[in-house]
Formats: C-alpha cells, structure tokens, sequence
C-alpha cells in the first residue's frame, strides 16, 4: 500500500460505501451567490430531562452517561463530561453510545418466562412474576434441605460495574448458605503475579499517570481497542515525548501507534521479560539499593531446603517470621524483621554470595541471597536464547532494554493477551522484576500494572455484602465449570454434595465460561437454572426460568474502576421496561418466600440505604469514603479518598510501610499472606514452587502444548477482547454490526491460509479435542504464521456452527494458584490462550 | 410529561461549559480539525452522530476508513513494515462545494459561517449533488427509515423519504453554542472544533503546526475539515 492521503486514499477501507463513489469533478469556479432566502435552522428537540448515570458492562470504563429522555423514552446516550479531573473529561465509546439498541431491541427480555421445551431450546412461555418467584424458592429449598444450600451456586460477575446489585447476590448467598461463585479468577483477570510477588490482589497506577511517563511498555495490551476513554493518556504521554513499545502476536491497533512492534510468539512473553532482566543487569543499568531496600533479594535461602532462614534458626527462642540477611559490614547474619523496610544504617546486606551460617543447634548450613537465586535463572536468558524462544530478534531485545532502563519513568503495562495463560503468573512476576530492577516501583509514570476487569472493591463494602456477621461462601468458579481438583486448596469450601442449582447473573456463562462443553456436562446434572438477564443470550436459552433484568439505565447502583479514581451512581433514567426489575428487588422476594424472619432482617433495606450503609462504612478518617456523600454523588463522579495521581506502592517506597497494602474488602492478614517477608518476594519458598521449580520467576511453554503438541496441533488459537463488544455484550447490536459485519471472522496469516487453500470469506472449521466451531476466514497480515485470532464474545447464533470459541479453550488449573486460597485474590486463574488448534476449509455449503 | 427543555439547556453546567465552542472571530468559518495520530478508528463519533441524528439502519453521514487492507487491518507501506491508520470522513463543508453548485434547486447552499446545509424542503431527490461530491459522504432517503427500536431517536427530526442528507456539523447544536457532538464524543480528543477565520485560535494553529491538510486539496473544493497526519515514529 502506498499511502497517500493527500490525493485521496487508495486503498483506503471502510466498512460502508467506498469513499469517492462520486467522480471527481474538477471544481474552478467560485460558488454561486448564496440564496437570499432567511432559511430555517433547526433547533434541538425538546426532552424531559437529562439524566446522569453510569456506563456499567463487564468492561472497566466506568464511564459517566448522560441519558436523554423524551416522552419516557431515552433518545441519547453521550457521555457526561463533569470529572472535576479535566483529564477525565469525558470518558465512553461506541458502545456504551449505542445501548439505546439493547434497551428496547430486539432481544430484550420484557417478561418472566418459564421453560416449555427442552433445556437450549429457547422455547419459554411467558409468566407472572409471583409464579416465577414461587417456583424459585420451592426449588432452591427443595435442593437446599435435600443436598446443602452450598450446592446452589451464584454467578454474578465483578463487582465493581455494579456494588449494589452484584452485592445484593453476595448478600443473598450469605443470607441463605449458597456458594458465591468467582469472578476475577475465573476471567483469567487476576494477574497472580501480583499475590505471589507483592502480596495484593492487584494494584495499578490509574490511567490519568499514564501521561508522566516517559516509556510505555506495553505486553499484551491493546487499550486502542479495549480501553477507548482511556487511550489518550498514552498519546498525552508521546506528546510529551515518551516512547510507546507494543509486544503483541499480532499487529494490532496498538501496534499501529507504537514506535516499536515486538511481534512475539504467542505465550512466551515471560522469557522476553527475563531477557530484559538481564540486559538491564548486564549493563549495569539496575538499582541495587532498591532492590536491598524494597524485596527479598538479600534474605538468605537455606542451601539444603530451600526455605529461607529464620531467627529461629539461629538462636534459640528466635522468631520464625523474622528473616536473615548477610551484613558485608560486619561480616555477619543480620536478623530482619517484618516491621519495617530497609535496614539499620550502617549495615550493607549481600545480594550475593553463599556463607556458611551456624545454627543455634550446632550445625550449619549454606545460605546464599534468594537474589542469587533469580540471578542464576536470568543469566540463562541471553537474547539469543530469548531470541530463539520468542522470535523477538536479539539486538532488538538489547534495545528495549536499553531504552527502557535509560527511561524515568519508565512503565510497564500489561494485559489479558499476556496474562490470560496457565503460565501467565511467571510472566507477571518477571515483568515486576524488571519495575523493580529498575527502580520503577512506587513512582508516577512507572510502575507495573495489569489492567483487566473491573474487579476492584473500592469502598467498604462489608455492610452490604454481609448478612450481619456472615460473610458468603466463596467457591471459585472455576470448580463449578469442571469439578474440583486433587490440588484444591483445603480452605476452598468446595459443596460436599457436588453442584445441584445455579443462579447466573449479569453473565453470559453458557458461551464466556471456558471450555464450555465441559460445563454443559455439570449443567446436565443441575436441578435448576435460573437466569437474570435483559438479553435473551444464548445462557438465557438454557435456563429454566429466565428473570427479566432492569438495564443499568433503569436502577440505582454505586460504580467504580481500578482505571480511575472516581466513585459514580448509577440513576434511573426511564421506568423499568417491561416487567423487568433490579437484581436486589428479585433476591428480596425470593428470600421472603424462603425465610421471611432472614428477608426482614437483611433484605428491608433498599439501593439507596445500601449505598448510605457503604459510604458510612468507609467514613473514618483516611477511609475510603471519607467525606463523600450520597448528595454529592447525585450530582456527578466524587473522587474517593485516595491520593492524586493513585500510584500503588507510594507508602511503601517512601515511607518504608511494609507490603502489601490491604485490598479490599479482605482483612490484611489474609493477603500478607502471601508475603510473610513483608517484601516485594521475588523468591518463593512454599513447597510447591519449590516442587515446581518455580521458586523464582522462570519460563514455561504453553501449557496446552502438553495437551494439543504443536506437530499435531500448529496453530495458536488467540480469543482476544474484541473493541466491538464488551465479552459478549454489544454482539447483538445493530448499529456495529453494520461497521463491522456482524458474524465471527478468523483471522490467518497469509502463508497458513495458502497452505490450506483458505481465502479470505472462506466458512471454515477451527477445532482442538475440546470442541470445534465453523466461523470465516480473513486473510490478514496482522496475523503472524503459526496463530489465528478468534475474538471472543461472539454469540453461537453468529456462528455458522458451534458454541462459540470456548468450545475450544481450556479449563485447565495451575496447582500454583491453588497454594493458598483467597476468592478472587489468590485462586486459579484461568488461561483462555493457553490454547492450540487447527483450522481447515469447512466442507459443507 | 410536563414542560421540555432543551437537551443544551438541560445539562449541568459542569457538562454544558466543557462543550462550549469558545473563541472565535467576528465572522467565523467553522471548521475542523481532525488528528490522525489520536484517531483510533473506534467509530464514537460516527455512532453518536447516527444517535444524534436519527440515521436509520444502512445510512452513516460519518465513517471512518482504515488506511489498511481492510477494517482495521494493516497493510504494509510501501513494500516494508506494516502501517495502519485511520480516516474519520463526513461532509468536508467545502468553500468551493461541488454539491452547491449542481443543485438545481438552491436546496444545497452555503452559510455566512461556511457551513454546507441541505434544504430537504426543496430536495427533489435528483441527486446531482451525489454525484458532484467527490468525497461520497451524501445519502439518499430511498424509503421509510428502518430503526433498530421502535422510537425515533435523537436531537432533530428524521428526514423525508426522496431527499439527500448529510453531515450538518450539527447545526442545531451550533445555535446554542455547542460543539458537534462528534467532537464531544471523541474519546481520544482527535477532533478539535473552532473558527478557521481565527489565525490564532486552535484549529488555524494546530493546522499550521502539524502540517494540517485537506483532502483532496488538488480538486480546489477548499474543505472546511482538515487533517492532522500521524507522527513519525521515534524508532529505538
């Protein structure tokens, strides 16, 4: 291609008509006189009135809405433009632009409907709300007295799109004993490189900081499509001359800013990641005394165990949370306690070196710096031997690293394309080693940060989600898609009586869980569904009795994001459509016709005294919520309590606090845990890394080559977010299906699709052992050789066959995940790339 | 359902004050700018202008063209590395305007201010004007719009059936000092609104700054929308 826009575009492709469908005509003379005639502008239609409310799909925007209404119907949906932060001003996209489409289209669940045909049918008859609840709560105490209430599992989705609604299922399986399933985890979301390194469920710079830094890394993250009101804090960033480097298997819209491409092997960013890591020490370009100060690099790991020392071990009565490093001043073991980061002046811990340590018993024992430990690993990864592992050639490897280490601040973004694997945790944990390595940490413009899902739990939300005392049971769903696993973690209050009922809401799960053939198998053995949906999603099909959901344009709900710092409402814009209803008002009546002693005592309370509860609960002085009131928040975004730019890990580094900091709504104790060092732990001493070999940040191939091996299965099969939906929402609107075509298309690269005999159009099957769908093939040189890109979120009727991609992905659990257990913090986390395939010419016409 | 207001009047000031065209001359030209290094060729403002326009299914005034092989799809540049850009295109509001002076009927005609308008009470539907732009941004109404809900949406009324309709840079809005909703949707701020009469206001800056250029400025159609070209790139 040419470019040449000047002249007009050859080449040029639109999704609509052609540009220059008419002939250009050569234009010489002046126009005619304007008419004299006083012609009529028109005006803007009156409306009722303008409401304010909050964007809310699974998707992290959080973006303020302006709902226009006339005559009790929303005419328009743009974006609010009232952050106090300008840079925040206004936020949204074409989506959120377009749900006017969802609200009264085609697809939009107006009634209570109970199941006439078979499961998947789709075949309802349409019901009264009291005969639907009546059947609801007959069937979950029937299975509640008959096999454990624990056995009725609530799928809900991340709460942060929607505290009080979502948190009406927390409080409502806390009111009746059910398992509240997982969301973060499951999604693949949870980066579990931030439990195992830093101690915290995850913690990111918020977006607006993307603008100080002067280099942007970016690994499997393509905010030009799915972060759109976030992207322009990385242009902010270049204006002001900071360099972009995208690592991407694929040339995406991203790549297409970048001034670098690294087009790397799908699933093998971690040894890009350690090459880096290198580089950096090689060239003598890293902070030691950070990495002294801040992690666990000096403390001393037992040579014979491989568990790190303890005061205990040196004298008697010592304490078995207090570590040890070597003072190369004195020449001796130095005890480090927990209290405090750093260490006493005057002493120099090692970060190398093996010492002979006497024990209080006696005897004695090698020790050397776990930091040593990490060395050893990254001196295998020369950018040769990354080189041939990645396909990211050497001397551009040496480059980054150099452009990176010489950038301050330099930051490091990644996202679901690097983190959805079963290995994604070692690549997050290599990349928090090169923040670190390089001083990174703690500071505006750098850092380390994983942006996927709206998971966070900004405010106190222990007031809501908890019946008085009683906090839900929390059972990672990914049990729940396949059974549990002999590595499950004890603490995981698995159902003894395995899975009887689901209750699903806000969620696609029959096509967005993974391996959905596999979970059609628990389904089967299922003695009831029930779905709450607005759109009649092909979940929705399978259900039972399917609830008709308010969208989030027509109830109240409290938002918030990791990717800005503002608390939003959600406000009714128009009166509920149809006989649909908010989430908390269906959990009410259903708790009252199980247990009207429990409904009177959890479930008076509505939206508006929840959010109340809330705000109160995060009052105290430094607090999340200090200061914000329910009054403000009716008027537009009230920032939270929280430092401006929000930079994780500032307390930390500059006041030397220990790791981690507390993620809510968990108590600390729970998530330092994970770091009994109270450092930033490169080095993890629990048996089963060490098991493993995985007590450092190291590489692993792709899991699923075990399972699909390459020679047999050539090809990656990458789902990537698609920017036209958010998962599977926005699939069925019809205004983007105009743009972009509206069925599943598979990308291929150019020699993969000739040796198939493939052309662009062409119906052709994907499949793996797990399942197969038939989609169409585009023959795109985005795509490298050797991988296909199949969006998810596509719903089955798009298809040509099948249902939908995670027919094809894969279910499988990292026992790394499973060493400790908290719901959505340190759980598995699931790896939707982690997936191979083979595509072929679809036979059939 | 008591008394209407305006849609402008009914948003807080926070919201109202953000979308205020601001300075200008005395006599302004609208124009617009229209960054290709910000585009990311989301479709936000060709969305929200078939919202605030009421555009039936299968008509855009707005779309947005990949430089590419295809949506959103790269092609390489000049034998080499692969290149992808974006080309938000509508109604260029051309001061030598092609449309305008085919119209048999005067329905196509120019504002003080420069804007291109369509009269659709005097529109026959001959579509001379179709065939005139050479940017292929006008529509023909061939029947009953089709809507994808049963409403009528958005901030003015629908078009009749037989006429042409393009891009008004939201004319409407204009009158109540409101920038087209095209650039108050633009999430990545790509499109900058203003009076190309004014040497130093924003647009006429930032088009002398960054190499601004219009399309198709050969044919001597004089647009009133102009282009920021993508930046070069600062190679490692």
């Amino acid at each position: 291609m040419d470019i040449d826009r000047r002249t007009l575009l050859k080449g040029a492709a639109g999704a609509a008509a052609a540009v220059g469908a008419g002939a250009v005509l050569p234009v010489l003379d002046p126009p005619p006189a304007r008419a004299g005639r006083d012609y009529d502008v028109p005006a803007s239609l009156p409306v009722d009135r303008v409401v304010r409310t909050t964007c809310s799909p699974n998707c992290t925007g959080s973006c303020g809405q302006l709902a226009f209404v006339r005559d009790g119907v929303i005419v328009k949906i743009q974006q609010a433009a009232d952050y106090p932060d300008l840079a925040y001003r206004p936020r949204g996209c074409m989506k959120g632009l377009s749900y006017v489409n969802h609200v009264y289209g085609a697809d939009r669940i107006r009634t209570p409907l109970i199941r006439t045909g078979e499961r998947g049918s789709g075949e309802f008859r349409e019901a009264t709300w009291d005969e639907v609840l009546d059947r609801i709560a007959g069937d979950l105490t029937r299975i509640g007295e008959t096999w454990g209430w624990d056995t009725i599992h609530v799928f809900g989705q991340v709460p942060g799109s929607g505290y009080i609604q979502k948190g009406a299922n927390y409080r409502a399986a806390a009111t009746l004993g059910l398992s509240h399933g997982t969301s973060f985890d499951f999604n693949g979301d949870l980066p579990m490189g931030m439990p195992i390194t830093f101690g915290v469920q995850n913690a990111e710079h918020e977006a607006k900081d993307w603008a100080n830094s002067r280099f942007l890394l970016l690994i499997g993250s393509n905010p030009v499509e799915t972060r759109i009101p976030d992207v322009h804090f990385l242009f902010d960033a270049i204006e002001q001359g900071a360099r972009l480097v995208v690592v991407d298997p694929s040339f995406s819209p991203t790549a297409a800013k970048a001034d670098a491409h690294l087009r790397i092997r799908p699933g093998t960013d971690a040894a890009l990641a350690l090459a880096l890591c290198r580089q950096v020490i090689a060239d003598g370009s890293w902070d030691a005394e950070f990495m002294r100060t801040y992690t666990d690099a000096p403390l001393l790991v037992r040579g014979d165990s491989g568990v790190r020392l303890r005061e205990a071990d040196l004298v008697a009565g010592g304490a078995a949370d207090r570590f040890v490093a070597w003072d190369e001043v004195a020449g001796a073991p130095l005890v480090v306690g927990t209290e405090r980061l750093g260490f006493p002046a005057g002493s120099r811990p090692a970060l190398e070196g093996t010492r002979r340590i006497a024990l209080a018993d006696g005897s004695a024992v090698d020790a050397a710096p776990g930091f040593a430990s990490v060395r050893e690993e990254l001196d295998r990864w020369t950018p040769e031997a990354a080189e041939a592992v990645t396909g990211v050639a050497a001397d551009l490897i040496v480059r980054v690293a150099r452009a990176y280490a010489a950038a301050k601040p330099a930051a490091i973004l990644m996202g679901g394309g690097s983190n959805h694997w079963y290995h994604g945790d070692l690549t997050g944990r290599a990349l928090a080693l090169l923040a670190a390595l390089t001083g990174n940490i703690g500071k505006s413009g750098g850092g380390f940060s994983v942006y996927v899902g709206q998971y966070k739990v900004r405010v106190n939300t222990a007031p809501w989600w908890n019946a008085g005392e009683t906090k839900a049971k929390v059972v990672p769903s990914i049990y729940f898609v396949r059974g549990r696993t002999d590595t499950m973690h004890p603490d995981v209050p698995y159902p003894e009586n395995g899975w009887h009922g689901l209750v699903c809401t806000f969620a696609n799960l029959f096509v967005q869980a993974m391996d959905v053939n596999r979970l059609h198998e628990t389904l089967a053995g299922l003695d009831l569904i029930v779905v709450v949906d607005h759109q009649m999603t092909e979940t929705a099909k399978w259900a039972d009795v399917v609830l008709p959901a308010t969208t989030w344009y027509e109830k109240t709900d409290l938002t918030a994001t990791p990717l800005h710092p503002f608390l939003q409402l959600q406000q009714p814009a128009i009166e509920p459509v149809g006989e649909s209803r908010s989430e908390l008002w269906m959990w009410r009546e259903i708790v009252r016709r199980i247990d009207p002693a429990k409904a009177a005592a959890f479930f008076e309370m509505d939206e508006v005294a929840a959010i109340e509860a809330i705000l109160a609960a995060g009052a105290e002085p430094g607090g999340p919520t200090e200061g914000i009131t329910l009054e403000q928040l009716r008027g537009g975004p009230v920032r939270l309590n929280v430092p401006d730019p929000d930079v994780p890990f500032r307390r930390q580094v500059e006041e030397l606090v220990p790791f981690p900091p507390r993620s809510l709504p968990v108590p600390l104790e729970k998530t330092a845990a994970f770091i009994p060092t109270g450092r930033i732990e490169f080095y993890k001493e629990e048996a089963r890394f060490r098991e493993l070999g995985e007590t450092v940040p190291t590489y692993r191939p792709p899991f699923d080559d075990t399972v699909h091996p390459p020679a047999d299965w050539p090809l990656a099969l990458l789902t990537p977010h698609s920017k036209w939906r958010i998962h599977s929402t926005y699939a069925n609107n019809p205004w983007l299906a105009e743009i972009h075509g509206g069925r599943p298309e598979v990308f291929i690269a150019p020699p993969d699709a000739a040796a198939r005999g493939i052309a662009t159009g062409d119906p052709i099957r994907v499949w793996n052992t797990r399942g197969e769908v038939v989609a169409w093939a585009h023959v795109s040189e985005s795509e490298q050789p050797g991988s296909v890109t199949l969006h998810e979120g596509w719903w089955p009727r798009q298809f040509r066959r099948g249902k939908g991609v995670n027919e094809l992905t894969s279910s499988a659990v990292n026992p790394i995940h499973e060493v400790h257990f908290v719901g959505n913090m340190w759980a598995p986390s699931t790896g939707w790339k982690d997936c191979r395939c083979q595509v072929a010419k679809a036979e059939e016409a | 359902m008591g008394d209407k207001v305006s849609p402008i009047a009914a948003l807080s000031p926070a919201s109202r004050a953000w979308g205020e065209i601001g300075e200008r001359s005395e006599h302004p030209r609208w124009g617009m700018v229209v960054d290709q290094e910000r585009c990311i060729g989301c479709w936000s403002c060709a969305v929200i202008c078939k919202s605030e326009n009421d555009l039936p299914l299968g008509m855009w005034w707005n779309r947005i063209l990949t430089e590419g092989d295809a949506l959103d799809q790269p092609a390489q540049a000049r034998g080499e590395a692969l290149e992808m850009h974006w080309l938000p295109l509508a109604c260029q509001h051309c001061e030598n305007a092609p449309c305008v002076k085919v119209c048999p009927v005067q329905a196509t005609y120019h504002r003080d201010d420069g804007l291109v308008m369509q009269d659709n009470d005097r529109c026959i539907g001959c579509r001379y004007c179709m065939i005139a732009c050479p940017y292929g941004v006008r529509n023909f109404n061939w029947g009953a719009p089709v809507r994808p809900t049963p409403y009528e949406t958005g901030m003015v009324a629908a078009r009749p059936v037989g006429t042409v309709e393009k891009c008004t840079l939201c004319v409407h809005r204009l009158a109540e000092d409101q920038v087209p909703s095209c650039v108050w949707s633009c999430p990545t701020g790509a499109r900058v609104f203003g009076d190309l009469n004014d040497p130093e206001g924003r647009v006429a800056t930032l088009i002398r700054d960054r190499e601004g250029f219009a399309l198709l400025e050969e044919v001597g159609t004089k647009p009133a929308v102009h282009y920021l070209p993508p930046r070069r790139r600062n190679p490692l």
